[in-house]
């Protein structure tokens, strides 16, 4: 018996086909753009470009010494300009410590809180429209907060506070050698400044931890992953977030145990605060003050080739009466 | 044509099923990041703690102690100890636990590695050439910290800065964590050489 084609049965064929095809192509575009390589191919956030063109009447970096970590951190910010030749006004500014671990100030392992604490009250008195405090600690996030001393001395000073508890990531374009697109924390992304506030220590992996390495904590999700290719990932890092101002803790410097420290014993007290707009040349002292040849440091070298900085010049030296 | 009608739906779903199983192929891979070989995709953290939380402790390690605040694999030793994670690993670490005590105040990390060598290794990494009296078969104390070592065992004592326990406290506190050790898994190596006591 001849078959003959039901219209009927037809059309409700097509109609099936097409919501299976529909469906399908739903689920594929949210597997396939939700994570992975592809992800944000439609969408990946802009980082704003927080570094200001160089002023060559000023020292690109200059070293405090002599007085205590706020009244350092002032003077070396004064000396490179001062925080109105960084910050405009009504401009929302990100100060970014290195809070990464549950220790207190005397463990040197954070950014001292009364350099965060200074730095907030430059931008504020610069005409700052807001000022905020933002890390991505390792340890507990709340509890890093507190006992650092950073949270608390942040707000008494004028800044609002984040970590991850009270603020979102956002997937974002790097476009570094291999750190292409990754998930940053919000508040980075919101900001017009950027002012970086690392802390010197000795590191396991990449020997020295100060600046750009400080850079690490802008980012979400599994950040050990970087470690893999650590020197190329941080050098990218200094690209992707060039900060507007430097402002480096010394006040004491873990030589050994880094990042995460804890002995009082490993550290050297050097009571010195150096602060500019030269990464390469900041970083370079601070692995100085770790005995460390800042030739033999990966990204220090890397970065100068991509021309944020250069180093082989000693810098500048400002005492400041107690 | 009865036969052609009993089953209208189960050419559509046959014919579909390839359509499916490739679009479950590509939602796992997605999923997985198997996209990306050069750095993996990071997940987006979590609200409250991202990406920080330890796994499930047994209910107890150290005898006399209760179970361990924190519990970390060798491939996840980074989310307690990032940076110092791959010198870890490279030494043998297999797994790391941690409990943060009130009374004295300190936190304590015991490092288990597959080896005593590695054990030994780190601890003169972090603790230098010199040892003092102490529990285990070496250690390193100060006013504020107490490391030792039995065996592949690594324990790390930090005590807060802020309530200053003393050496003291600490070192009871060691000693208690030494004696609570699984005796059945203490391996110790011959290869270690005896070391020289830095300080009374």
């Amino acid at each position: 018996m001849k078959h003959r084609p039901d219209r009927r049965l037809v059309l409700r064929r097509l109609g099936q086909a097409g919501l299976v095809l529909g469906g399908s192509s739903v689920v594929a575009s949210l597997g396939l753009f939700s994570r992975g390589r592809w992800a944000g191919m439609h969408e990946a956030a802009v980082i704003p470009r927080y570094f200001l063109p160089a002023e060559t009447r000023f020292p690109a970096a200059v070293v405090a010494r002599g007085g205590s970590p706020a009244a350092l951190a002032r003077a070396a910010v004064e000396r490179v300009g001062g925080m109105g030749r960084f910050v405009r006004r009504g401009e929302t500014v990100l100060v970014k410590p290195n809070m990464a671990w549950d220790r207190t100030p005397e463990q040197g392992a954070n950014t001292n809180p009364e350099i965060v604490a200074e730095v907030v009250r430059l931008c504020r008195e610069a005409g700052a429209g807001r000022v905020v405090v933002a890390d991505v600690p390792v340890h507990d996030a709340r509890r890093t907060a507190v006992r650092s001393g950073i949270e608390e001395a942040a707000r008494h000073a004028g800044a609002e506070f984040f970590i991850p508890a009270t603020a979102g990531f956002t997937l974002a374009a790097l476009g570094g050698s291999i750190l292409d697109r990754w998930e940053v924390f919000d508040p980075v992304l919101k900001a017009d400044r950027l002012i970086n506030l690392p802390i010197v220590k000795d590191h396991g992996l990449s020997r020295l931890t100060c600046g750009m390495k400080n850079l690490y904590g802008v980012l979400g999700g599994t950040r050990g992953r970087l470690h893999q290719r650590i020197h190329l990932s941080i050098a990218d890092l200094a690209v992707a977030f060039r900060p507007t101002l430097t402002v480096v803790d010394a006040t004491r410097v873990m030589l050994r145990g880094g990042p995460q420290g804890g002995r009082l014993e490993d550290l050297l007290p050097v009571g010195a605060v150096a602060a500019g707009t030269d990464m390469v040349a900041l970083d370079a002292w601070g692995a100085t003050l770790l005995g460390i040849d800042p030739k033999e440091i990966d990204h220090i070298v890397l970065a100068q080739g991509r021309g944020l900085g250069t180093f082989g010049t000693p810098l500048e030296e400002i005492h400041v009466g107690t | 044509m009865p036969q052609n009608r009993r089953f209208p739906w189960l050419k559509s779903l046959l014919l579909a099923a390839p359509l499916v199983c490739l679009v479950v192929w590509l939602t796992v891979g997605g999923v997985k990041g198997s996209f990306s070989p050069d750095l993996p995709p990071s997940p987006g953290p979590e609200k409250s703690a991202p990406s920080r939380q330890p796994v499930a402790s047994p209910p107890s390690f150290l005898t006399g102690f209760p179970a361990p605040e924190g519990d970390y694999p060798a491939d996840r030793l980074f989310e307690r100890v990032d940076g110092a994670a791959d010198a870890l690993i490279a030494a043998g670490c297999e797994r790391l636990l941690f409990w943060r005590m009130g009374d004295p105040a300190a936190e304590m990390e015991l490092l288990i590695f597959d080896r005593a060598e590695g054990a030994a290794r780190i601890l003169a990494k972090d603790a230098g050439p010199g040892r003092d009296p102490g529990p285990g078969e070496e250690a390193s104390v100060t006013d504020q910290s107490v490391f030792f070592r039995r065996g592949r065992f690594y324990v790390r004592i930090l005590g807060d800065p802020a309530a200053n326990p003393g050496r003291g406290r600490l070192l009871d506190l060691a000693g208690r964590a030494d004696r609570g050790l699984p005796a059945s898994e203490i391996q110790t190596s011959s290869a270690i050489p005896a070391r020289q006591e830095s300080s009374p």
